[in-house]
């Protein structure tokens, strides 16, 4: 999916809820959240939600409502899209915890019935740093992570997060390689 | 233009008025004389038709008093247990107004409505091709026997598990396993064990189609083609007055949960090449296929 065609789809979806009498909330992160933020260009194959919102708090998105994902399956066929291209992906980082701030960072778009929060690009660099260390620095999450041009400061952040996620010794060498191959040489000393 | 749902509820009635007309009702010209009329699945899709036409719903309703233990209960059951929930909403009053004005205890039936038998429904007997589905049952008697022995006529080289007829007929595969077993041991039908599995093929076609008598061209599957129709025409009514891209999803939905119907039926989906054409696509599709049943062109 392009930028164009997600656009779409959020669009056909939220008209669709609406016409259903059907209400939804969702949290989105992952690379169709940065498309969507103007932040990376490359295609995406699915927009990945993290949580929904509900008496305004985030829960989690696993499974879907049944009538949700009738109607994300009901949009992508008519798309010729995959029947889950949005969908609860990484749910488990709602259970870990979330970076300190996450809900307050989120930024709303409204397609009738569908209200879609996307975490902020801060928040999208702990993200992308955590999933870069854990599949290497020839991921998309790497090239994302570049994309984002995150500053040290904003690195340092997410590899504290992301180390409360995996404390293991192995996990933080793997993040120290991802933090040295983005021009931090002393992230051993600093990470 | 008149809206879709009224163009596709013409075309329904006037199938609809064309097979009853087959089976003996008055006022309709009769199209449908080579393609072998299913009762059950009729009677059903007239209900859910209801109040559209009150005359083809009288009419129908005539001849249910009139000719109703030539239709299976049971198989009705059977068939509302995968009805449509509109479809058996609209049965309740249907079949209790039946119940009503006959010893008949059909099932589903809730609140008759008012009615005044006419008695115009009437047909001196089932010799038309077209009501081979009734005469086998005259013969055979009302169950999955006369049902098993019209499909062989349908196709006489079909090779079947009870299963695969369980589907076909609307009986349950217990009652088609033991009716598969009666027509063996009588003769009619010749049982091939493949793999884990039993198959059963006619044995004496000629015989039994001469005992029969004249058969129609066609054996359409009115059930998957009403459940097509019935489908069509919800979607056209649900969605009157919604954006055409919202449209096109509930067609899109609609057809994804008609797939094994339009197979059964021998039916191609229209191509969405654009979404932003697919409801216009599914408008022309869905009236272009609407009229050739009710023309009797397919």
């Amino acid at each position: 999916m392009d930028q164009g065609l997600l656009d779409q789809a959020l669009a056909i979806l939220g008209d669709t809820l609406d016409a259903r009498g059907l209400r939804y909330e969702v949290v989105a992160i992952g690379g169709s959240g940065l498309m969507l933020l103007g932040l990376i260009a490359r295609p995406t194959k699915d927009l990945d939600v993290v949580a929904l919102v509900e008496s305004g708090e985030l829960v989690s998105a696993q499974p879907f409502p049944t009538p949700l994902s009738d109607s994300v399956a009901d949009v992508g066929r008519l798309l010729d899209l995959d029947e889950r291209w949005l969908n609860p992906g990484p749910t488990e980082l709602l259970r870990f915890g979330l970076p300190e701030g996450f809900e307050a960072r989120l930024g709303a778009r409204r397609y009738g019935g569908l209200t879609l929060h996307l975490a902020g690009r801060f928040d999208q660099i702990h993200f992308k740093l955590y999933a870069a260390a854990d599949q290497a620095t020839t991921s998309k999450h790497f090239a994302d992570l570049r994309a984002l041009d995150p500053t040290e400061e904003e690195l340092l952040a997410a590899a504290r997060w992301s180390q409360t996620h995996d404390p293991s010794e192995g996990f933080r060498q793997e993040l120290v390689r991802v933090l040295v191959a983005l021009g931090m040489d002393d992230a051993d000393a600093r990470a | 233009m008149p809206a879709l749902s009224d163009r596709l509820q013409e075309g329904a009635l006037e199938l609809a008025w064309s097979l009853w007309a087959e089976l003996g009702v008055s006022g309709w010209r009769r199209r449908h004389v080579s393609h072998a009329i299913d009762p059950e699945p009729l009677i059903l899709f007239t209900a859910f038709l209801g109040d559209t036409d009150p005359r083809l719903r009288d009419e129908a309703t005539d001849w249910c008093i009139g000719y109703g233990r030539y239709v299976s209960a049971v198989r009705l059951r059977n068939l509302l247990s995968k009805a449509l929930p509109e479809e058996r909403r609209a049965f309740g009053p249907f079949a209790a107004t039946i119940n009503a004005h006959s010893t008949l205890r059909w099932p589903g039936s809730t609140d008759p409505r008012q009615y005044q038998r006419t008695g115009r429904a009437r047909i001196p007997d089932f010799a038309r091709p077209s009501l081979v589905v009734l005469r086998c049952r005259a013969l055979f008697g009302v169950g999955a026997r006369a049902e098993i022995l019209r499909t062989y006529l349908s196709d006489s080289s079909s090779s079947l598990s009870a299963a695969d007829l369980a589907h076909v007929v609307g009986y349950t595969k217990r009652n088609v396993a033991d009716a598969l077993e009666a027509l063996k041991m009588g003769g009619l039908l010749e049982v091939i064990p493949q793999r884990n599995q039993l198959r059963y093929r006619s044995a004496r076609t000629s015989e039994l189609a001469d005992l029969v008598g004249d058969l129609p061209g066609d054996f359409p599957n009115w059930r998957s083609i009403f459940r097509i129709l019935e489908t069509m025409l919800s979607t056209a009514r649900r969605t009157e007055g919604l954006n055409p891209s919202v449209r096109g999803v509930e067609a899109a939905r609609a057809l994804h949960e008609l797939t094994d119907d339009m197979r059964l039926a021998g039916l191609k989906a229209p191509p969405f090449a654009d979404a932003g054409e697919a409801w216009a696509r599914f408008e022309s599709w869905a009236v272009v296929t609407t009229e050739a049943w009710a023309s009797a062109a397919v």
